[in-house]
């Protein structure tokens, strides 16, 4: 008898879910993803041939104007390294990126028997792209409070007035002895006058999300039993974010790169069912030549990185978030402190 | 707009626009676009012998122009929940319902849009001690940012479109979770997005259609009544004064609400940055006076009365300098923008606690009673 687990891939256009289950799929039949290996040959190996076909060759797999939906059947085992050996069946299942932003326009095409169908995933693997043009250096919080109005009168060269008073913020338990519970909510801090208004970014993942959390019966704000649905929030094309965005670790980059969409699985789903995981799928640029002639020999793997119990971690095993969809926080402890 | 016609509509007709009537024997949610939606309107469910299959579980192509299982319409729409879908929410959760006033081009439309790009940084907890949980106008609210993302930043230009008046009452919703981790509640908030002329004709004039447009008020927990400085500072004052007392005076005139929580006015001064150079703020325990205003108070001597009349009425009231757009989103923030809003939830969302019984205690009493102090006797 096998375990069945039915995952879920929700994400935008362009946000690495082809390119992801493309190299899982070759990592799983290389060894190169050790915590999974197949049972068996699937009845049809149509969508795995087709999803790696062109990573043999070192290219990103083809993305289509008519975006191709991909449903795998993968009949697995995991290894020793995620402690007993169970076969387990694994049924994939995404949303395709195109379709979600249809859904979010356009009410018309609406709420399909297919999508409903998947809303029936045990775990979701939700894809965030790194939005381009980051700046080399994140936002650093402010360091104290300042009159707005006083600097738009500054800016109309009025005579500036005494800056107010600086607050202390009161002493509490949590300042002095930091949060009691690591993967609470910690504040975040108060933006400068002259700081861009950020847009929000993933409202249409949030409506699939909302879509998703509605089919189940679950209400607005009303968290799932903890270990009933985890989601991965895999941040892709991790290899290419700058090395400060990437020393703060993906939980920090998915805090102020998409904050609506973290606020909103912080209040719906169970804090510790979420882990944000920084993943390059195929750890460098494909389109450089000299990267990809090391990727197709393989010398050169994707990697994840994530925000461990001690701090970053790193590991040359795209299976990871796999691994925790499927085992828990344990895996968590795999890998290596990441390198400054 | 393709005028190619289409195969004929299945019957009855089936349409997959949640927004549309045609189906129940009203007006097709696209009539603006196809005047003849049973020979044009894409939407419509057709006699169509080249749908694709229900998909299979193996992979396959999705072609732009197959036609897509469109029998069941999303769950929601995400636009702005009409009238209907307002009071189905009220009556299925405690939601908290703001209307949000004002006459034509007071900036309503532009101070709620400022919110939501408050509350989606999650920034400014200590302001606003909220989390964004959910909405079911998301689009409704994208379109909102994807409009005032564009300003060029003059003054004389449309930060948003105007709400116009041809459609019925709009309705913005948020679901809220308080940042206070002992506070698991989620709570619906919902705003009004009306057409100012709308407000203006009830305040005035106070027509049947007015009151039918506006019956919502009755069952707000609380208002944001939103002033113009730059108008109040300029030609159009006295018109500007009246017509905001109007609108004071109709909402004092309300009944009483039905929960137990005193109901919130919040009178916001809107364009503040227009006019910060000849007026300043005045400090929190001063804004309800009108000589704290300066220029702009002299300016509005029936408002500010309004504003006394309607705190005797029984509503908890407080006035605000906003200034939801100073300049173009990617050079500044706004300012207090989500303070008028906080202070409503004080009062709308208020947990007051039920006071400690006293029991009278008789000395010498072997009840456990007698644990507590004795009461002292007057």
């Amino acid at each position: 008898m096998s375990d069945l687990y039915a995952l879920a891939i929700v994400g935008l256009r362009g946000s690495g879910k082809t390119t992801y289950l493309g190299c899982l799929l070759d990592g799983v039949e290389t060894g190169r993803v050790p915590g999974i290996t197949q049972r068996s040959q699937p009845e049809d190996a149509t969508a795995m041939i087709q999803l790696t076909a062109r990573l043999l060759e070192g290219l990103y797999p083809l993305r289509t104007s008519t975006e191709q939906r991909h449903d795998l059947h993968l009949p697995l085992r995991t290894t020793p390294t995620l402690g007993t050996e169970r076969a387990l069946d694994l049924f994939i299942s995404d949303y395709d990126g195109q379709e979600i932003e249809r859904l979010f326009t356009d009410r018309a095409i609406g709420w399909s028997a297919a999508w409903r169908s998947r809303a029936d995933a045990q775990h979701l693997l939700l894809f965030l792209r790194l939005p381009e043009g980051l700046p080399a250096i994140p936002p650093k919080p402010a360091d104290s409070p300042t009159d707005p109005w006083q600097i738009l009168r500054a800016q109309a060269a009025r005579p500036l007035v005494d800056p107010p008073p600086d607050v202390t913020p009161a002493a509490t338990p949590e300042r002095i002895f930091g949060p009691a519970f690591p993967k609470e909510w910690s504040p975040s801090s108060a933006p400068l006058p002259d700081d861009p208004v950020p847009l929000p970014r993933g409202l249409e993942l949030i409506e699939v999300l909302q879509f998703l959390r509605e089919h189940r019966g679950l209400a607005p704000g009303q968290r799932p039993d903890p270990g009933q649905l985890r989601i991965a929030v895999m941040i892709s094309g991790w290899d290419a974010a700058p090395p400060a965005w990437r020393d703060q670790g993906p939980r920090a980059a998915l805090r102020q790169l998409y904050p609506l969409l973290a606020t909103f699985l912080y209040c719906n789903f169970a804090p510790a069912d979420i882990y944000a995981f920084g993943v390059s799928a195929t750890g460098g640029d494909l389109n450089d030549p000299v990267y990809r002639e090391q990727f197709v020999i393989n010398e050169a793997s994707g990697f994840v990185e994530w925000d461990g119990p001690t701090g970053l971690r790193h590991i040359d095993d795209i299976g990871l978030p796999l691994y925790w969809i499927l085992t828990g926080d344990p895996v968590l402890s795999l890998g290596a402190p990441s390198s400054p | 707009m393709s005028e190619v016609n289409r195969p004929p509509p299945l019957r009855p007709l089936k349409c997959g626009n949640p927004d549309c009537a045609i189906a129940r024997g009203g007006r097709c949610a696209r009539a603006a676009e196809h005047p003849q939606p049973e020979l044009t309107c894409p939407d419509l469910a057709r006699e169509d012998p080249a749908a694709a299959p229900p998909p299979s579980p193996s992979t396959q192509a999705m072609s732009p122009g197959a036609t897509v299982d469109p029998g069941t319409p999303a769950p929601w729409s995400g636009r702005h929940l009409d009238p209907g879908g307002l009071y189905d929410l009220m009556q299925h959760t405690p939601a908290r319902l703001i209307g949000v006033l004002g006459p034509y081009n007071a900036g309503k439309t532009t101070l709620l849009t400022s919110i939501f790009l408050q509350v989606a940084s999650d920034r400014r907890n200590h302001e606003f001690p909220y989390h964004f949980a959910s909405s079911r106008t998301l689009h409704s609210w994208r379109q909102l940012i994807d409009r005032a993302r564009a300003w060029s930043g003059k003054p004389t230009d449309e930060i948003v479109a105007h709400t116009p008046t041809a459609e019925e009452a709009g309705f913005l919703h948020l679901g809220l979770r308080p940042t206070s981790r002992s506070d698991d509640r989620h709570i619906d908030v919902l705003l009004s997005d009306l057409a100012g002329e709308w407000i203006t004709d009830w305040a005035v004039r106070a027509q049947e259609l007015s009151r039918q447009r506006l019956a919502f008020l009755r069952r707000c927990d609380g208002f944001v009544v939103l002033a113009d400085s730059a108008e109040l500072m300029g030609q159009k004052a006295g018109q500007m004064d009246a017509t905001l007392a109007a609108i004071l005076r109709r909402l004092g005139d309300l009944p009483p609400p039905a929960t137990a929580h005193q109901r919130g006015l919040a009178l916001v001064f809107s364009k503040f940055d227009l006019v910060v150079e000849q007026v300043s703020p005045p400090a929190a325990d001063q804004r309800r006076q009108q000589i704290a205003w300066g220029a702009l108070g002299r300016r509005a001597p029936r408002l500010f009365r309004a504003v006394e009349m309607t705190s005797s009425a029984g509503n908890a009231t407080d006035v605000f300098a906003v200034s939801a757009f100073p300049r173009p989103l990617a050079q500044a923030q706004p300012i207090e923008v989500l303070a008028p809003l906080r202070f409503l939830m004080e009062h709308a969302d208020a947990r007051p606690r039920w006071p400690r019984p006293a029991y009278p205690v008789t000395r010498g009493s072997s009840s456990f009673l007698a644990l507590r102090r004795p009461q002292e006797t007057p």
